[in-house]
């Protein structure tokens, strides 16, 4: 089934295929709409979930690790301010290993207060232990919901997966998606039916208990589950692309196997830099773009492999340290070892970055300088 | 990269614990700096610090009250509590 539906749309209906049970919500703009489509499907009888208004994000968070815990599948959304506010319990529900799947729909930090889209939310979780994955569209919005159930609750993973979408460009963008048939995913993803945590008065466990000593052990243990991802979600998407002809993986190369210039990118920018790129190509300019689609786990070979005829390597980073710098150049720079990148900081706040401001950077590629666009 | 001196352990790798009551093996009362000691000749077995010792390291049957001193991590609420519970320096 193909409609036109807003990026918000198809994150709830990836909810709505993947058969969430429990959905733990607290509103914030422009999430807001996910959490409320989905309330009207509850409410009309359509999705057979539990639909839990909380008190804040902080319990939102608490609640899905709670129904998580016990062996559901769970889902909720959130945006900016309202992740911040979940961030305590994100290390634990990463620590507790359950597979929640939270969308994040990007927006600026206060303060000064914005709506518009800006990655410094999410990347403020990048070492929460969460698996993150950033959207172009919102076709790819609603896959990555399905597909992330399937790699978070693999016993090789066991790690909550962020599904990163861009406030207003595709939350509240329509665009054709086409929607599976519920079958068929049926098919796909199976129930959710844990090992590691669940609630059952026959085999009594204890949940997020002291350890001391073996602190160590366990974060090792996130480490390798991140690890093991990698992998995953190759395979995944490759069975995926199987099914509906739509493929994906952890990178998303455009004409880097020719190019002399190539920018990094991530989410829903990368639309207009393709664009541009098609544009630039027609006047013989060989010029490429690598979307980083995971952030967590960050897809280091994939970089060193896309880039490594690349002669001049620039960043966009819709997000900042202060202090220290575009926070995807800085990881891009760790894996290239030394190689020339350019760090272009643009779009912060949903600022419009646009095909003159691409032709603009792709000229000043090859100084290795933090450049701000405005 | 390559990760080194580590494995993964799959679902045996999650924290949690399976065993019931398996914090008994955990010797809390090593923590402790004041012995409280219950004056036995003046006790009636109330059981008023059983009620508030926050640790469950109080126990009381028909005859006796004692304090499980492997598990009791000297916090001296049964001291506030009770004026026959004293503390004392561990020695």
């Amino acid at each position: 089934m193909r409609q036109m539906i807003t990026g918000n749309g198809a994150a709830a209906w990836g909810a709505r295929l993947s058969r969430a049970e429990i959905i733990p919500n607290f509103p914030i703009t422009p999430q807001t709409a996910i959490i409320e489509e989905i309330a009207s499907w509850i409410a009309e009888g359509e999705m057979n979930a539990d639909f839990l208004p909380m008190e804040s994000e902080h319990s939102v968070m608490s609640a899905l690790a709670a129904a998580s815990s016990a062996g559901t599948r769970v889902f909720s959304a959130t945006s900016s301010q309202g992740l911040m506010l979940m961030t305590e319990m994100m290390f634990i529900t990463s620590g507790l290993r359950l597979p929640v799947m939270l969308v994040n729909v990007s927006r600026g930090l206060s303060a000064p207060i914005t709506l518009w889209s800006d990655h410094n939310d999410a990347l403020v979780q990048r070492d929460s232990g969460w698996l993150q994955i950033f959207c172009s569209n919102n076709q790819e919005a609603l896959d990555s919901v399905v597909m992330g159930y399937r790699i978070a609750e693999d016993n090789d993973v066991l790690l909550p997966m962020m599904i990163n979408l861009d406030g207003f460009t595709l939350s509240t963008t329509r665009e054709p998606v086409e929607i599976p048939d519920q079958s068929e995913i049926d098919d796909f993803l199976p129930a959710y039916d844990p090992e590691h945590t669940i609630l059952d008065p026959k085999e009594p466990m204890s949940v997020g208990c002291v350890v001391f000593d073996e602190y160590m052990y366990f974060r090792s243990q996130q480490r390798m589950a991140m690890q093991n991802s990698k992998g995953l979600i190759k395979d995944v998407c490759s069975e995926w692309e199987k099914m509906t002809g739509r493929g994906y993986g952890l990178v998303e190369p455009y004409f880097t196997e020719d190019a002399e210039r190539v920018l990094v990118i991530c989410g829903s920018e990368s639309a207009i830099l393709k664009y541009t790129i098609d544009k630039l190509r027609k006047d013989g300019e060989r010029v490429g773009m690598l979307r980083l689609r995971a952030i967590r786990p960050f897809p280091c070979e994939e970089i060193i492999d896309a880039l490594s005829d690349v002669e001049e390597i620039g960043v966009i980073d819709q997000d900042v340290s202060p202090g220290s710098g575009g926070i995807i150049a800085t990881e891009v720079k760790a894996c290239l070892g030394g190689r020339n990148v350019t760090s272009f900081i643009a779009g912060l706040g949903g600022r419009r970055i646009g095909v003159e401001k691409y032709e603009k950077i792709f000229r000043r590629l090859g100084r290795d300088v933090e450049e701000w666009i405005f | 990269m390559k990760i080194i001196n580590i494995s993964y352990d799959g679902t045996a790798g999650v924290p949690v614990v399976r065993e019931p009551a398996s914090a008994l093996r955990n010797n809390t009362g090593t923590w402790r700096v004041f012995r409280q000691v219950i004056d036995k000749d003046k006790c009636v077995r109330c059981g008023r610090c059983w009620v508030f010792c926050p640790e469950g390291a109080i126990h009381v049957d028909d005859d006796d009250i004692w304090i499980d001193y492997d598990h009791c991590k000297g916090c001296g609420i049964c001291v506030t509590e009770c004026r026959f519970i004293t503390a004392r320096r561990e020695e």
